[in-house]
């Protein structure tokens, strides 16, 4: 009788922590899910609920860069991707820029025609949403994964 | 409730164990708050958390704290970790195909020639906990000795800990916050450092108290009763009814203890005797034993005691084999205190020359009010007792009619508990009455 007591305790909390973590997950995503203050300067891997980006007028190489790393992450890119330690490292982009030119860069953002059919359905349809991005926004991207030391 | 109360209530160390496995997923809600990537996406990654906490936890556990341990019985305790290694691992797999499903990469995903060295860590983390679960549930199936086992255990944990650690610091969305990191460090040094505790401070004081063997004696049906004598020391106090895990012939660094029930009385010069049947790999080997080789002893452990039930009516004793040795120790205990309250004992053998300590019941039945019940398995022509098991039927003829108050110990093979634990509740006896203690820890 104890030890099925045991057992069913430890059944009833790996449940609880199953529902803990749902939970978790539940208040991360809540609608009203508010960042605190901006990151401390210089540190680009706080990840925090960021305000809408308003568009800016780039100038520069590193306003470029600077966009791009706001759009690497409004775009959810970090889902998959991580560039510089930050976002999903199962996938890193780091010598992404070493390998392909800019062309090449943009192709494999939004799955041009000779990427696509390497590429599970899945990811295909992912990368088709990119494929609405403005020229500026994808020159940003591009821009960013050449320098991410600029994107801080 | 009283604050001792409150400790010792089984209630309150449940909550401390939720607790301390929704700390850490707290401590990442902190402000600044992460970014939502989705319910299933983050539902993913708190599940990996926490099963990381729970896989900490599991050291703790086992780290055999006297205060945590004694509302239920260390015994349980271990069983409570075996189903909670379970519930860890299913939660893991529940992360991985959550990961596999939502993730763009797909299978990509568990490939270890792609991605970061933190993804190997998780890849090679599932495979050293997968590993641990068959070894440790299919221990006897796959005759695999148990020191060996214990000894292998411990190190497959704590490299499946520290590989999911590597692998929660490299992909981590969660703990990019510097703050955040530390308090995870902390918790994963809390964790660590309690199989630091187990491996190192407690063997080393362990090692400051030996015990030496002063008598080995040829019980009944392949046992043996050792008899330990403190060496430099007064020995520890024990409830008539616990247990200790004993050294014998190693280092207790080299962590090959074995639990065994005293089967003593406590004693003013803090000998201790032991009560051990050939059983195993180690308890084969108990008749080598002699006279004046060293032991080591670390206890004592148990919620398995009379004396947690002063005000009890009477207590009923159900053993069988070499469950009798608990037994003894409180019958031997209650024969000293010259008990008043009605006793009965149902011992359960297979054969009359297998029952452990005959004379000695005899004797202990003449000077308590003690009623001995001996159920054969095969008893010899001339038997006018109890055969077969340890049935209903048994327990109806030679139960008091009147239980109320009544304490009942079962001690002895899992499906004999079983049995008699069912028969005594179809008759009334709570589960608050009715206490057990399981032999097979792994």
């Amino acid at each position: 009788m104890r030890a099925r007591w045991a057992r069913h305790i430890a059944y009833l909390t790996g449940l609880l922590v199953l529902l803990l973590a749902a939970a978790f997950a539940w208040h991360v995503n809540a609608p009203g899910n508010k960042a605190a203050a901006d990151a401390p300067e210089g540190d680009s891997r706080v990840d925090l609920v960021a305000p809408p980006v308003a568009p800016i007028k780039v100038t520069s190489v590193r306003d470029r860069a600077n966009r791009g790393r706001v759009l690497f992450d409004e775009l959810r890119c970090t889902d998959c991707h991580a560039l510089a330690g930050h976002g999903n490292p199962s996938v890193p982009l780091d010598t992404a820029a070493d390998a392909l030119d800019d062309a090449g860069l943009r192709d494999w953002i939004v799955a041009g025609p000779s990427v696509e059919k390497r590429l599970s359905r899945r990811t295909l349809a992912r990368k088709k949403e990119y494929r609405g991005l403005s020229s500026g926004d994808m020159d940003a991207l591009v821009e960013y994964l050449k320098q991410p030391n600029q994107g801080r | 409730m009283g604050r001792f109360r409150l400790l010792e209530s089984a209630w309150f160390w449940i909550g401390v164990y939720l607790a301390l496995v929704a700390v850490p997923l707290a401590v990442l809600l902190l402000p600044p708050a992460p970014r939502g990537a989705g319910f299933a996406w983050d539902f993913a990654l708190a599940i990996g958390y926490a099963a990381t906490a729970m896989l900490g936890m599991q050291f703790l556990l086992t780290a055999r704290f006297k205060r945590a341990t004694a509302p239920f019985g260390i015994d349980i305790i271990y069983y409570f970790h075996r189903y909670l290694a379970v519930m860890a691992f299913a939660l893991i797999l529940i992360h991985v195909a959550i990961t596999l499903v939502m993730g763009s990469n797909g299978l990509a995903l568990l490939d270890p020639r792609r991605g970061s060295g933190a993804m190997r860590a998780g890849q090679v983390a599932l495979l050293v906990l997968a590993a641990i679960l068959v070894s440790s549930l299919g221990r006897k199936w796959l005759r695999i000795e148990y020191d060996r086992w214990r000894f292998w255990h411990g190190i497959a944990a704590t490299a499946a800990l520290l590989l999911a650690l590597w692998h929660l610091e490299g992909s981590g969305r969660y703990l990019q916050v510097p703050f955040k990191r530390y308090a995870w460090a902390f918790l994963a040094l809390g964790w660590i450092s309690s199989i630091v505790y187990v491996r190192v401070l407690r063997p080393w004081r362990t090692a400051r108290r030996p015990w030496r063997v002063v008598e080995v004696v040829r019980e009944s049906g392949r046992s043996w009763t050792v008899v330990l004598r403190p060496q430099g020391h007064a020995g520890f106090d024990f409830r008539p009814g616990q247990f200790a895990w004993v050294t014998l012939r190693a280092s207790p660094f080299a962590l090959k203890e074995h639990p065994f029930s005293i089967a003593s009385a406590p004693t003013p010069n803090g000998t201790l005797s032991f009560a051990i049947k050939e059983l195993g790999d180690f308890t084969r080997t108990i008749g080598s034993v002699r006279v004046g080789e060293i032991a080591y002893v670390d206890g004592p452990y148990g919620a398995f005691t009379v004396d947690r039930f002063p005000d009890a009516a009477g207590f009923v004793f159900v053993a069988g084999g070499v469950g009798i040795a608990p037994i003894m120790s409180m019958l031997r205990a209650l024969a000293e205190r010259g008990e008043l309250r009605p006793l009965v004992l149902f011992y359960g053998n297979r054969l009359w020359e297998h029952v452990m300590f005959r004379e000695e019941l005899a004797a202990l039945a003449a000077r308590l009010p003690l009623k001995v019940v001996h159920v054969l398995g095969e008893p010899p022509l001339d038997w006018s007792g109890e055969r077969g098991l340890v049935t209903g039927d048994v327990l109806t003829h030679h139960l008091p009619r009147e239980m109320e108050g009544f304490q009942v110990f079962i001690c002895g093979p899992n499906p004999m508990i079983a049995s008699v634990e069912g028969e005594l509740g179809r008759r009334g006896i709570g589960a608050r009455r009715m206490h057990s203690e399981i032999f097979e820890l792994a």
